[in-house]
């Protein structure tokens, strides 16, 4: 791999700041952020509400119309908002270790038009089996990761070969997916909303849809830490130490896989988070899993809050789908990674 | 019997549908250092790699320590063996000790919390590899000769029996090759760590080595004692090369290349 610029913490080192003093300070900054992220989520919105008010609020619920505002849209949607940040930042931090690819990212690699091609199937197809679309959502997934690695194998992987099976195998299923909303279109509300990813109208039942599988999932990723960090030694030095790497890539992948899955079963095909936010954690906090994955999670939840409230507040009345915020964002940063890091 | 760390029998390798070793016999026997030489693409590197489990084996059987290598357990398997292959890649803002650290993996449990042994363990690798001075610096800032050592001393954390290198010497100036070569043969000496390396400097070969395996064409030409076995005629068999025996003021043997046949 080429010349990398040294990341911030190899700076901050180089002027002296301890590494572990360093990181467990970013650490913290980025918890406030996600705080920020998330009260600012509840106290923005057409209704004038403070944050002294939202604290007031969340901690005394009352029956007052601000009340229900919050109790019963606002904070929902920002629940939602924050672990689906949360489980695109996770996944694709882990995709990034197992496929040892700067660029992959759920979006990206395929994983969540997988996810996307099945829980819309079950939401047009079999509306009475909607608590199902997560489980489903994850076949898709891990149906697509699998066809992406099958497609990108010859004599071993490459990153190239990787992202341009990822984005074969997502234009053929993102087709599939508009197909059904066009045929479907009477069944969908806020079809567009799908295909960008938005969190509009997300209430407590997508709340208990994703809170689990962004619990589970946050186990597993910060459990699975020291795996993700032998693994970035390359396939052979990680047999050599003793890591089963077969079973270990197809475990990681899954998991990757279930939290994108999850995160689309509630958002729809909610791109470039999985992508940016792990970069992001890994320029300022370094390359070690251990911190990467909290990082990685607290950036996750404080873009998607921050973003989502920008897309709701800055064009009032209209709201903008968070998606189209995060494709604005994500974007360039992609141009700016394929730059660097190929 | 036990006199072998590790035999290898009728070992067929086959990837991607090319037989790259066939019909290849060898012991690496324990507490010596044992080098492989052989020409480019003769399928030392494969060898190596099947001995540790990297590559499949489609024929034959390899035992550590008596026991078939299937038969091992992952983590059990690399608390008996260390394998470095040919150069290493790392994420760019690794510290030395941080790799060491990873030498440790084998011995961790599931949630992979570090144990005072491991420290312990970590501190004696750097130690041994003279670069516990050099702990929190990052790996791509050392010269290759350090990098090289900072990954013996991963090796070395995981406290095997057997360490195997792939060219560990190659991409190194003159002064670094000696340098992994000599920690090599103290490691060997002092620890008793059978060592076996695939070398391509046959002076090294038989300077460093107690037992030598050549190869060629996937299979094995011959193995013993590295100075009755690498000659001219061994030169002129193997490499195709026209070499001279010359003998330096202290009575040292050393080969000279002159022509090609």
């Amino acid at each position: 791999m080429a010349e990398k610029l040294p990341d911030v913490s190899e700076r901050a080192e180089r002027y002296g700041i301890d590494r572990r003093v360093w990181r467990i300070v970013m650490l913290l900054i980025f918890t406030v952020l996600a705080v920020t992220g998330c009260l600012m989520s509840i106290a923005l919105g057409a209704a004038d509400i403070s944050v002294a008010q939202v604290i007031e609020i969340l901690l005394h619920p009352k029956a007052t119309p601000q009340d229900q505002i919050i109790w019963n849209i606002r904070l929902p949607r920002t629940i939602v908002g924050a672990m689906v940040g949360l489980n695109l930042a996770l996944s694709g931090s882990i995709l990034q270790a197992v496929m040892r690819n700067p660029l992959a990212d759920p979006h990206i690699i395929g994983i969540s038009s997988g996810a996307g091609i099945a829980g819309i199937a079950i939401m047009i197809l079999f509306p009475a089996l909607e608590y199902l679309i997560t489980p489903v959502a994850f076949i898709g997934a891990m149906l697509a990761a699998i066809a992406i690695y099958i497609l990108a194998w010859k004599n071993g992987i490459k990153p190239v070969r990787i992202i341009l099976a990822g984005v074969a195998v997502s234009a053929f299923l993102s087709a599939g997916i508009s197909g059904l909303l066009v045929f479907y279109s009477d069944r969908v509300n806020g079809a567009l909303m799908w295909m960008v990813g938005g969190l509009a109208a997300r209430s407590w039942p997508h709340v208990n849809i994703i809170v689990p599988y962004a619990v589970i999932g946050l186990i597993l990723a910060l459990v699975s830490s020291h795996y993700l960090n032998i693994l970035q030694l390359g396939d052979e030095m990680a047999k050599g130490l003793g890591v089963n790497v077969e079973i270990t890539r197809i475990v990681l992948t899954a998991i990757a896989a279930l939290l994108a899955a999850s995160a689309v079963s509630v958002a729809g095909l909610l791109g470039f988070v999985g992508l940016v936010i792990p970069h992001v954690a890994r320029l300022i906090l370094g390359s070690d899993y251990r911190f990467l994955i909290p990082g990685a999670a607290l950036l996750g939840i404080a873009i998607i809050t921050f973003s989502d409230t920008f897309a709701r507040v800055a064009f009032a009345p209209i709201e903008l789908p968070v998606g189209i915020i995060m494709a604005f964002i994500g974007a360039p940063f992609f141009l700016f990674l394929l730059r660097r890091e190929l | 019997m036990m006199d072998n760390m590790i035999e290898v029998r009728n070992l067929q390798v086959t990837l991607a549908g090319k037989t790259i070793v066939s019909h290849m016999d060898a012991d690496i026997p324990k507490g010596k250092i044992t080098a492989i030489i052989g020409p480019n693409g003769c399928g030392k590197s494969t060898t190596l790699k099947a001995v540790c489990r990297i590559n499949p084996i489609s024929a034959g059987t390899i035992t550590l320590l008596g026991k078939n290598v299937r038969d091992y357990g992952y983590k059990e398997f690399a608390q008996k063996l260390a394998i470095l292959t040919q150069s290493p890649q790392a994420p760019a803002d690794l510290t030395v000790r941080d790799l060491v650290s990873m030498g440790r993996f084998p011995y961790r449990s599931f949630f992979g919390k570090a144990t005072k042994e491991d420290q312990e363990c970590i501190e004696w690798a750097l130690e041994e590899t003279s670069l516990t001075d050099y702990q929190n610096r990052i790996l791509q800032t050392l010269s290759g000769g350090e990098r090289q050592r900072a990954w013996i001393a991963m090796a070395l954390a995981q406290k095997p029996q057997v360490l195997l290198l792939d060219e560990p010497t190659t991409y190194l100036d003159i002064c670094h090759q000696l340098e992994v070569m000599k920690l090599l043969d103290r490691l060997n000496r002092e620890l008793g760590l059978t060592v076996a390396l695939v070398l391509h400097d046959l002076n090294q070969a038989v300077q460093f080595a107690h037992h030598v395996i050549v190869m060629k064409k996937g299979a094995l030409v011959t193995s013993g004692n590295p100075s009755e076995v690498i000659t001219v005629n061994l030169l002129k068999e193997v490499f195709r090369v026209k070499a001279e025996d010359v003998y330096t003021s202290e009575g040292i043997r050393t080969l000279v290349p002159l022509d090609l046949y």
